[in-house]
């Protein structure tokens, strides 16, 4: 996981829930778990991670299962970033 | 399970709902957990909240995202209403009412819909008119279904930057809707998109009569047959849509 605290503050800054950052970890659930984490959010998040990783996120690739936890998010962008 | 094991997860529930909900919705929400038991099912309550939201005229998706998914104004003679999870004779009866519904679709399959009234809005689950206000410049957005395995792709996006597209078209600057009360996600998540609360409105039902209290006019219904029911006049502001970033 070698990027979960970049991801970690690109979530927690784009839903602006940066008091909450310490509380989450690799397992933390994101989607039914952060209220704020909702479907207009998930687009913000998504362009936040494309322009700071300098990656292309397509639009298939936006599914819930990616934001399970930080840890698939994370998960997901460490894999976009070595391919 | 043994009883200490039930009792822990009772409290763990009740403490999860009391923390979305808060006390006194809380306390709605088993009022009529309790009163549909005793009652099998005869009398029910139902609390909504009533909101607003600005039409924006900015779509949510960047010009480059979703363009897989088609949306299309669709008719009651469509094909694909066969396809909604609703039964058919409330599809007819919307369409009759002259309601809008925009439908979403990705490789030809139906991923969603999203239904609009451009005015006064009969409500189904209770007896009560909705009246978004001023009239031909505010309109009532319901039902907003997305397939599961879609959700929280852009198909809900989607859906609102067609649904906005066709609202400011039709110069309606403002859109109402109610939220169940239970409903603490969709609640919380209209208010982070600029929606204002316009007030509450609690429904005791039977089969045959009706107990309306209101925070907002006419505050107070007692209804004894179907033709009998509140009329809410919801008063947006008049202005016109901003972009909100």
């Amino acid at each position: 996981m070698q990027h979960l605290e970049e991801v970690k503050n690109i979530l927690c800054t784009v839903l602006s829930i940066t008091d909450r950052k310490d509380s989450l970890s690799e397992e933390s659930s994101l989607l039914g778990n952060i209220p704020e984490l909702d479907s207009m959010a998930v687009v913000n998040v998504i362009t936040a991670l494309e322009e700071h990783f300098n990656i292309v996120i397509e639009d298939d690739e936006i599914t819930s299962k990616i934001f399970e936890t930080l840890g698939t998010l994370t998960h997901f962008i460490d894999n976009k970033l070595s391919s | 399970m043994n009883l200490l094991t039930s009792f822990k997860k009772t409290k763990n529930s009740f403490s999860q709902v009391l923390k979305e909900l808060g006390w006194i919705d809380t306390g709605i929400f088993i009022s009529n957990k309790l009163l549909r038991l005793v009652s099998q099912d005869k009398l029910r309550i139902y609390k909504y909240y009533l909101v607003t939201q600005p039409v924006r005229d900015k779509p949510y998706l960047p010009p480059h995202r979703g363009k897989e998914i088609k949306i299309r104004l669709i008719d009651k003679t469509d094909a694909v209403i066969s396809s909604f999870p609703r039964p058919l004779h409330v599809i007819e009866s919307r369409f009759n009412c002259g309601a809008k519904c925009l439908v979403a679709f990705k490789d030809g399959r139906f991923i969603g819909f999203l239904w609009l009234q451009l005015g006064p809005y009969q409500e189904d689950e209770v007896r009560a008119r909705f009246i978004p206000l001023p009239e031909n410049r505010a309109a009532w957005d319901f039902d907003v279904f997305i397939v599961p395995e879609y959700r929280f792709g852009l198909a809900f996006t989607r859906l609102w930057d067609e649904a906005n597209n066709l609202l400011s078209n039709s110069d309606i600057y403002w859109s109402c809707s109610r939220i169940t009360a239970t409903n603490s996600v969709s609640l919380k998540s209209h208010l982070r998109q600029n929606a204002e609360c316009l007030g509450s409105a609690h429904f005791l039902c039977s089969d045959k009569w009706q107990l309306t209290v209101a925070s907002l006019f006419p505050y107070f219904h007692l209804s004894f047959h179907e033709n009998s029911y509140p009329k809410f006049y919801l008063k947006t502001k008049l202005m016109t849509s901003q972009s909100i970033s």
